[in-house]
């Protein structure tokens, strides 16, 4: 019903029948009155019947045409329903697609109530009209698979069951997948001859139909469609921009999240609207282990200017390990589905890390290379400060799972082990796990020291440049043992970024504090190149060496490497050849490298919806049942996974997570459960509302159609405002211009006295 | 009776206060006479007939001044051709005359309006020792006075309108027929009517008397109302002379009816005076001198064409 107040129309339409009641009843009364000339009387009766009748007519159609439009204007009339889509004159068999948008963005509101509620509602009254006769298809753009639709071809043998489910559908967290939706309705059109039409019912969004949307996939669709002789007819709903905030994302500062370490998230909300947004509240929400619901203080944007992305960032302390979640919501707008994010967590114990000691002391682990590194990170042992190391020696390098650790430390190493491999060749099989380890995301960090064999490092592990030791090394320079000349870090050669914060400031008097009576200088041949998949070596801190050089020579270099990050640090990590172990900056300096070197985890944890959900099963949980419980729970019952076994591997998958929320995937086996969360979010560029126009559509897609903007004016204008700019306004001023115009000719046809 | 309160009684406002026809006609002709003074209406011959005693409002000019000098007193020469004049009245009493006298206004009636011009110049020509003669009709000839210049004549005269009843239709040929064949001397017929009958008919009547010689003047009398059609609101129009009965919006109409009447009328003067007739038509608003005038304008032109044939 295109009304807002249906009853108050009826009544009103009910009233348009009071003229013709009045015209009726003044026939009925009339004055008395002895008349003599007769004559000429009859004579202009019988000249002017015809005229006086129509006039008569014209005069009560305009009362009645007024009394209507006022009943409009107080019915508040929204738009006109497009039923009259449905071609009612042909006798032919016809075959009838619809495919109603439930994109994301369909969920704006317009007047009361939300375009997709709308689309709905025109699309049952649609139903409604299709002859029992005719083939029918309902397909939705959030399922456009033909095993998904919400109705598959066929004749509509129980109409009523359709238009129910039509009428309760909600918009999906989904992107607008038209072209596949239009791919299922070429399949079905190839099964049929007779009259083919097409109904799309969406809201046409700028940024669906310009280039790199899915247009550029829809086109293709188009031509089928064109060269199928299908009648397309689009049906537009969408409204204008108002008002909306999108979160673009939410995303952990922190490469990773351990338990009694403050992590750091961020959530990026971007101003969609026509109007700068000010003092945009966000609330926080927790949910973890440790308490299932923890509200934090509201963040407050100042101020987002249109089209402008700003950040909220919170601070939190998870105190156990395990999943977690934390969401976000934004103030409730024009568009509820982009108003909220998920960022689901796998909350650690601790970082571990491997240390390979070069030089190991088991008589005194103090005197060991490891001993500083170690303490560093976890002074207490018990990995209290986010860290857990585990340290090896050289020896047992062979037997490690470099995948197992965050960051893995070589200190003072002189060479990897050969190994044979499966083909009966020797060679550094370690070192080439290490390498992939690192390419993947791992972080390397490498100090020197006398064990170190410049023959293995500037061989293989420099591999002229792409190997994993960014620089080529000299022999090493100054006397550890004499302890008297020394060199420390050049203060003006502290490089820009935040691993080096410790020294970094020129006033700063950390870097005279700590003496390198030791170090391995880089050999003269230059730095590598770049490639594509490993960086440049960035020069992060210099000795301040001139007094033997004539350029101070690197102490800490980097690069990134793949995936992954690699620092090396050209003296010893111990107290063999300098006395930085002991100074306070070689804790901070330590902890922040392997900040910065820690491989990022849990990142896929997040994502927008319709990305699928892939999680490899640890060692232990190779056997274990593993279900599923979606955002959809308990509508959707749990589903159960068996997933892909490979040879040590299974990889469980959800293919298509097409709602908004956190998946909860458990493993049992036993006794043991584990649980995992994911999150998925609505894709951002659905809050972009901009429209399209219908001559720009008339562009984009390369076929004629049919087009009805089935919004109003006003709705389509403003949706904030539209709440009374409906056609009321239109409606008072045509039944005013109607009663002056019925006045006018009343008058003139001598209706009323001049 | 000064001049200017007898004039009133030409308003037939004032004269519709006064019951009495045969008053309201002394009144009337009192009041015309007292006003014309200045009228170019001579309306006398040259013949000598006899004197008669003057009037005020007489043309100075005729006074026997040698009588005056004789006797003192005020002598009116008559001629011939004065005294011979016999007028012919035939007035209207069919049903449609009636139209008028219930309305709520305090105006005339057709008929009553009508008798009031008649006894009038019935009253001026008796004074002037003209002979007079009356006839009523609707479909049939109702009275008939003969003429005759006694001014007693007047009394009879109004006792025949004031007795007449208005309730049949109108039909004025065949009355005209008549009335030719019966007045053997020729003088002047003036027919005082709403003329509610066919065209055709009527002027072929009224040649009839032209036929005969005789002048011929025609006072149509139509009401205001008629004239104007001033009416508004639902009305059901019941026909006088049973001409059936019309429930209308009167104002969606008037433009139709007026054009049908100026129609009529104007048909109506052509015929008459390319049959030479003298037509007047007369509002029951208007003066009554109006229809007095007319009369003496059409009586002036016969004279003049009496004159212009000697």
């Amino acid at each position: 019903m295109p009304f807002i107040h249906p009853a108050l129309f009826w009544g009103g339409a009910a009233a348009a029948s009071v003229p013709i009641i009045i015209h009726l009843l003044n026939r009925r009364r009339f004055k008395v009155l002895d008349w003599a000339a007769m004559k000429f009387l009859l004579e202009s009766v019988r000249k002017n019947r015809r005229r006086v009748r129509i006039e008569e007519l014209i005069l009560l159609a305009l009362r009645c045409l007024a009394i209507f439009l006022l009943a409009l204007a107080v019915g508040r009339f929204i738009g006109c329903s497009p039923t009259q889509v449905i071609p009612i004159s042909s006798k032919a068999q016809m075959t009838h697609i619809f495919i109603l948008d439930d994109s994301i963005s369909m969920g704006q509101k317009v007047a009361d109530t939300t375009a997709v509620a709308k689309a709905a509602s025109d699309l049952a009254d649609m139903l409604e009209d299709v002859p029992p006769t005719d083939k029918v298809a309902v397909l939705l753009t959030g399922r456009p698979e033909e095993s998904e639709a919400l109705f598959p071809l066929g004749f509509l043998s129980d109409p009523e069951t359709l238009i129910g489910k039509v009428k309760s559908l909600k918009p999906s967290d989904t992107t607008t997948q038209l072209h596949r939706a239009i791919e299922t309705a070429v399949e079905m059109f190839k099964e049929t001859k007779t009259g083919k039409r097409l109904y799309i019912l969406s809201d046409f969004r700028r940024h669906d139909y310009s280039s790199g949307g899915m247009i550029e996939d829809a086109r293709r669709e188009f031509r089928s469609l064109a060269d199928a002789d299908v009648e397309l007819v689009l049906m537009n709903y969408g409204a204008a921009a108002a008002g909306n905030l999108t979160v673009v994302d939410i995303q952990m500062l922190d490469k990773l999240a351990i338990a009694s370490v403050p992590i750091k998230v961020q959530l990026r909300v971007r101003n969609n609207g026509t109007e700068r947004a000010e003092n945009v509240t966000v609330k926080f929400v927790v949910r973890s282990q440790d308490s299932p619901e923890v509200a934090l203080p509201a963040r407050t944007i100042k101020s987002i200017d249109p089209g402008q992305t700003e950040s909220a960032h919170i601070a939190y302390t998870f105190s156990s390990a395990g999943p977690a979640v934390i969401e976000a919501h934004l103030p409730a707008d024009n568009l509820a589905g982009d108003n909220t994010a998920y960022l689901a967590l796998d909350v650690r114990d601790a970082r571990k890390v491997l240390i390979v000691d070069g030089e190991p002391d088991l008589s005194s682990p103090v005197n060991g290379e490891s001993f500083f590194l170690a303490f560093a990170m976890d002074p207490t042992g018990d990995g209290h400060y986010g860290n857990r190391p585990d340290v090896i020696s050289v020896d047992h390098l062979a037997e490690v799972n470099f995948n197992a650790y965050d960051v893995v430390i070589l200190a003072n190493v002189g060479e990897f082990p050969l190994s044979v491999g499966l083909d009966g060749t020797s060679g550094y099989g370690q070192l080439n796990a290490l390498s992939k380890y690192v390419r993947s995301g791992g972080g390397l960090a490498i100090f020197t020291g006398d064990r170190v064999n410049p023959t293995f490092y500037n061989g293989p592990f420099y591999d002229r440049g792409k190997g994993l030791c960014p620089i080529q090394i000299d022999a090493p320079a100054g006397d550890a043992r004499k302890k008297k000349k020394f060199v420390r870090f050049n203060p003006r050669s502290i490089a820009n970024e935040s691993v080096m914060r410790t020294f970094q400031g020129e006033r700063s008097e950390f870097t005279r504090l700590v003496r390198f009576y030791a170090y391995t200088p880089i050999m003269q041949s230059g730095l590598p190149e770049a490639s594509a998949e490993v960086g440049a070596v960035r020069i992060l801190a210099r000795f301040d060496n001139t007094d033997t050089t004539s350029q101070h020579t690197p102490a800490i270099v980097a690069r990134s490497y793949g995936r992954g990050e690699i620092m090396m640090i050209c003296t010893s990590a111990d107290k063999e050849w300098t006395d930085w172990p002991k100074d306070l900056t070689y804790l901070s300096f330590i902890n922040d490298m392997i900040e910065h070197l820690s491989r990022r985890a849990g990142r896929e944890f997040t994502a927008t919806v319709s990305r699928q959900i892939d999680y490899t099963v640890t060692a232990g949980m190779m056997a274990a049942k593993a279900t599923l419980k979606t955002p959809a729970f308990p509508v959707q019952a749990v589903i159960t996974l068996e997933g892909q076994r490979l040879d040590t591997r299974r990889i469980i998958t959800y293919k298509n997570p097409r709602h908004m929320g956190i998946y909860q995937l458990n493993m049992s086996l036993g006794d043991e459960e584990k649980t995992v969360l994911f999150a998925r979010n609505t894709d951002p560029i659905e809050g972009r509302l901009e429209r399209i126009t219908e001559k720009q559509l008339r562009g984009q897609i390369p076929m004629d159609f049919d087009y009805h903007n089935c919004l109003t004016t006003a709705d389509a204008e403003s949706a904030t405002a539209a709440k009374g700019q409906e056609y009321w306004k239109a409606a008072l001023a045509v039944m005013l211009l109607i009663l002056a115009a019925e006045v006018f000719l009343g008058q003139r046809f001598g209706h009323y006295k001049r | 009776m000064a001049k200017t309160e007898l004039q009133k009684y030409l308003d037939p406002k004032v004269l519709n206060k006064i019951r009495r026809l045969d008053l309201q006609a002394r009144l009337v002709v009192e009041g015309f006479i007292s006003g014309m003074h200045k009228s170019p209406f001579k309306g006398f011959s040259v013949e000598f007939a006899e004197h008669r005693e003057y009037v005020p409002g007489d043309d100075l000019k005729h006074l026997d001044w040698k009588v005056l000098g004789k006797t003192d007193r005020l002598y009116i020469k008559q001629y011939e051709e004065e005294t011979n004049l016999r007028a012919t009245f035939l007035v209207d009493v069919s049903e449609s005359m009636r139209y008028g006298e219930n309305a709520r206004r305090d105006q005339m009636s057709k008929y009553h309006y009508s008798a009031c011009v008649a006894a009038s110049l019935a009253q001026l020509l008796l004074g002037q020792q003209d002979s007079v003669a009356l006839a009523t009709f609707d479909e049939d000839l109702r009275s008939y006075i003969p003429h005759s210049s006694n001014p007693n004549q007047i009394k009879g005269f109004v006792h025949a309108l004031d007795v007449s009843e208005l309730k049949a239709k109108t039909s004025i040929e065949h009355i005209c027929h008549n009335l030719a064949e019966k007045i053997a001397r020729r003088g002047m017929v003036c027919l005082v009517s709403d003329l509610f009958v066919d065209i055709d008919g009527l002027i072929r009547g009224l040649q009839h008397f032209r036929h005969r010689s005789h002048e011929v003047m025609v006072l149509h009398v139509m009401d205001q109302d008629e004239l104007e059609f001033p009416f508004q609101g639902n009305t059901m129009f019941r026909g006088l002379e049973n001409t059936g009965r019309l429930t209308v919006e009167p104002r969606v109409l008037r433009e139709g009816y007026l054009e049908a009447l100026q129609k009529f009328c104007g048909e109506v003067k052509r015929r008459c005076i390319a049959a030479q007739i003298d037509y007047k038509l007369i509002s029951t608003a208007d003066h009554l001198d109006a229809a007095l005038l007319a009369f003496l304008a059409a009586r002036a032109a016969a004279g003049r064409k009496t004159g212009a044939k000697r």
